[in-house]
């Protein structure tokens, strides 16, 4: 039985640990965007048009 | 909330409920296999409704690695390479799991944890080709030569997923083929009863969805991932 439990485990800690590596990924860019809108900002002295859900290089756009 | 945000907040509780769902029939509806005789094959055996999925999602995640680096060669659409490397991640997370819980379901049944069989070093060799995926794409500076070297890496590697589904039927070997007829020196085999088949085919569904739902993550975050890099480089060349 400890050999299935072991297996069920690693599953579920792998998959959580992905899972929580991507929103920690993501909510380190969503503040690096924000900063990078703000300097845009403070030279162009106005909003940058582009939102979050734009968060696209002109190729993917 | 964005539009887009929704609709992966829903797919992920989807797939938590499939998720529990398929634990729920792995360990209250699935019965033992007839052949099994002892308590610890019978519950290393369970093991399997997990196992086989998780290179189930690996291959698949690698085919659409392969096939987005093919799209990405005819377009030259960064959309290709973000889904390529996106399926590649998880591609590589799942066969982790995959050679760790084959691993651990080795152990009582071969009394080994790992063997050198063509199934296990054809699982091996492709795991590790993918991590010399990785690899290359960290020694590449310029996103596009980047780029162009993963799409061609990415289908390539993918030689390596028919070679490994293969082995156990091309080969002499001790895995069980669970799915057609395999080796006759393979230690561990079962018959797939109507309620086994039920219960694996529904764990292969939900780790489907699982796999879409990751997907939908990864591609979020690593275009978000690229619009901060292209700021960044209109900031820093004002």
């Amino acid at each position: 039985m400890a050999f299935m439990i072991a297996a069920y485990v690693v599953f579920w800690l792998v998959t959580f640990v992905f899972v929580f590596s991507i929103f920690s990924r993501q909510r380190t860019l969503q503040r690096d965007l924000e900063l990078m809108e703000q300097l845009l900002e403070g030279e162009d002295g106005e909003s940058s048009p582009h939102g979050v859900e734009e968060s696209l290089t002109p190729d993917m756009a | 909330m964005l539009r887009s945000d929704r609709w992966v907040a829903i797919l992920l509780a989807v797939t938590t409920v499939l998720m529990l769902v398929a634990i729920v029939l792995v360990f209250g509806v699935a019965p033992d296999p007839v052949n099994l005789q002892t308590p610890v094959e019978r519950f290393s055996q369970r093991i399997f409704y997990f196992h086989v999925p998780t290179w189930w999602i690996g291959f698949l995640a690698f085919f659409v690695a392969a096939g987005s680096g093919v799209f990405y060669l005819i377009t030259r659409r960064e959309r290709w390479d973000v889904i390529s490397l996106s399926s590649v991640e998880i591609g590589i997370a799942f066969t982790t799991m995959g050679l760790v819980t084959g691993s651990i379901w080795a152990k009582p049944t071969w009394n080994t944890w790992w063997t050198w069989d063509p199934r296990l070093t054809t699982a091996a060799i492709g795991w590790l080709m993918y991590i010399g995926y990785l690899m290359l794409r960290g020694a590449i500076d310029s996103p596009e030569r980047r780029a162009r070297f993963a799409a061609v890496f990415a289908i390539v590697a993918f030689l390596s997923v028919p070679i490994n589904f293969m082995a156990i039927r091309w080969w002499r070997t001790i895995h069980p083929v669970v799915i057609g007829s395999g080796s006759a020196d393979a230690q561990g085999n079962f018959a797939l009863g109507p309620t086994i088949s039920m219960v694996f085919f529904y764990c292969l569904f939900a780790f489907t969805v699982l796999y879409v739902a990751l997907m939908a993550l990864r591609v979020r975050t690593e275009r978000l991932a690229r619009r901060v890099e292209y700021i960044k480089q209109q900031v820093m060349f004002r």
